[in-house]
């Protein structure tokens, strides 16, 4: 130790001691994301629910930064995060609920629901797909954004399938979700739409779990039907993504 | 007692049964109450769909299957729902937490992202909205035209605060 302070110098050691446990155990990982998520939903209640401070966003960015800044491998991070992770299969489980619910609706309107679900859901993957490849993207880009809308254990195996990133992939996942958690409020306003069932459904057919998150803070109505339009689009994109989008990635 | 399942079968809203010791609810209309019987109802329907889709080699992911199980074990007891609701609620309202972990997951990818940053933007930004307007348009006007029964009038969804 130093000759001067070792007190001082003891002290550090010490730290860096701790340091080299903590960064290593799963604990922090998971600690840190419910700590910084629980201050990100803070800011965004205080914001009155602000549709742009998404609470998923503030999350990821202020981790990103922390990750970046202590120089930790997202591996050693995702030890300690795949607890939360995990938590994605109950949850899915869980839309059953919601679901039983708005039995009566869902008996009324499976027409309506079917024809969204289809025509949003292709219609995304065909603009993405067809977006990204007028610009440029490479073709495992390309692979990795089709399934974008799909929630996120879907997307990535989804993905996996058709040739692109599954990590890739559930970034992007994650971005669509923020996207139109964000601005779905003014494209519904635009269109004209008011009906809380449709709001709800078009959000969660188009940004899966974390517009489901968003309509439910909203209103439960609206969040009943964007689970159900999330667990419907995993199903009907499980199914027919692979097919659809390796047939366009085959002519690009 | 007696007439208390009495009332569970008959599917009314029940007094509910007590222990002694500490005055909690453990029994609900003849189902466990609480956090641990909750999860472990989804967990085992989430184990069911993994093993029934590679038994079958669906091509739908397991905890979609699951979900489909439950929904129909619902339809059928529908008395299920108290003993999972609390819980159910619980997770679904902290949804945007399960993403963080994945999303976080951006750091791996910001050499690609930033070379191909244009593309990709770009396409999130327009497939989404095109995802949203298409959906909405399209369920708003087959609600015309099939189902013309008009929606109880209620807030609108995503619009002001709750």
């Amino acid at each position: 130790m130093t000759e001067g302070l070792p007190l001082a110098g003891d002290a550090v050691g010490r730290l860096a001691d701790v340091w080299v446990y903590l960064s290593a155990s799963p604990l922090l990982g998971l600690s840190i994301t419910l700590l910084v998520y629980q201050g990100a939903f803070l800011v965004y209640q205080r914001s009155g629910l602000h549709p742009l401070a998404n609470p998923v966003a503030l999350s990821v960015i202020t981790l990103g930064a922390l990750l970046w800044i202590t120089n930790t491998p997202y591996a050693t991070y995702f030890e300690g995060a795949q607890f939360v992770h995990f938590l994605l299969g109950p949850a899915t489980v869980a839309l059953a609920m919601p679901l039983f619910e708005q039995m009566a609706r869902l008996k009324r309107l499976w027409l309506p629901m079917l024809g969204a679900l289809v025509v949003g859901t292709l219609s995304a993957t065909a603009s993405a797909i067809g977006v990204a490849w007028a610009l440029g993207a490479s073709k495992e880009t390309i692979a990795s954004l089709a399934p974008k809308s799909v929630t996120a254990p879907v997307a990535m195996g989804i993905a996996e399938k058709i040739g692109g990133l599954p990590t890739l992939t559930a970034v992007l996942v994650v971005c669509t979700g923020i996207l139109g958690a964000a601005s779905a409020r003014y494209v519904f306003d635009a269109l004209r739409i008011q009906d809380p069932t449709v709001r709800g459904f078009a959000l969660g057919t188009a940004a899966h779990g974390i517009g489901t998150a968003r309509a439910f803070l909203v209103n439960p109505e609206s969040g009943a039907f964007a689970g159900l339009a999330m667990g419907l689009c995993a199903l009907f994109s499980a199914v027919a993504l692979p097919l659809v989008a390796g047939f366009l990635l085959r002519w690009i | 007692m007696r007439c208390q399942f009495q009332a569970i079968l008959c599917g009314q809203k029940t007094p509910t049964l007590l222990d002694k010791t500490g005055g909690r609810e453990v029994w609900r209309a003849g189902y466990p109450v609480g956090m641990i019987p909750a999860l472990t109802t989804l967990l085992v329907f989430q184990l069911i769909g993994e093993a029934l889709v590679r038994a079958l080699s669906l091509p739908i992911p397991g905890p979609v299957v699951g979900m489909a199980l439950l929904l129909l074990m619902l339809v059928a007891r529908p008395s299920l729902q108290h003993a999972i609701k609390p819980t159910t609620q619980t997770l679904l309202q902290h949804l945007s937490l399960l993403f963080v972990p994945a999303g976080v997951g951006v750091i791996l990818h910001l050499q690609r992202l930033g070379d191909e940053a244009l593309a990709i933007g770009v396409a999130l930004v327009v497939s989404t909205l095109v995802g949203l307007a298409s959906a909405a348009l399209t369920m708003a006007w087959l609600m015309k035209r099939v189902a013309p029964l008009p929606p109880p009038p209620s807030l609108p969804a995503d619009g002001s605060a709750p």
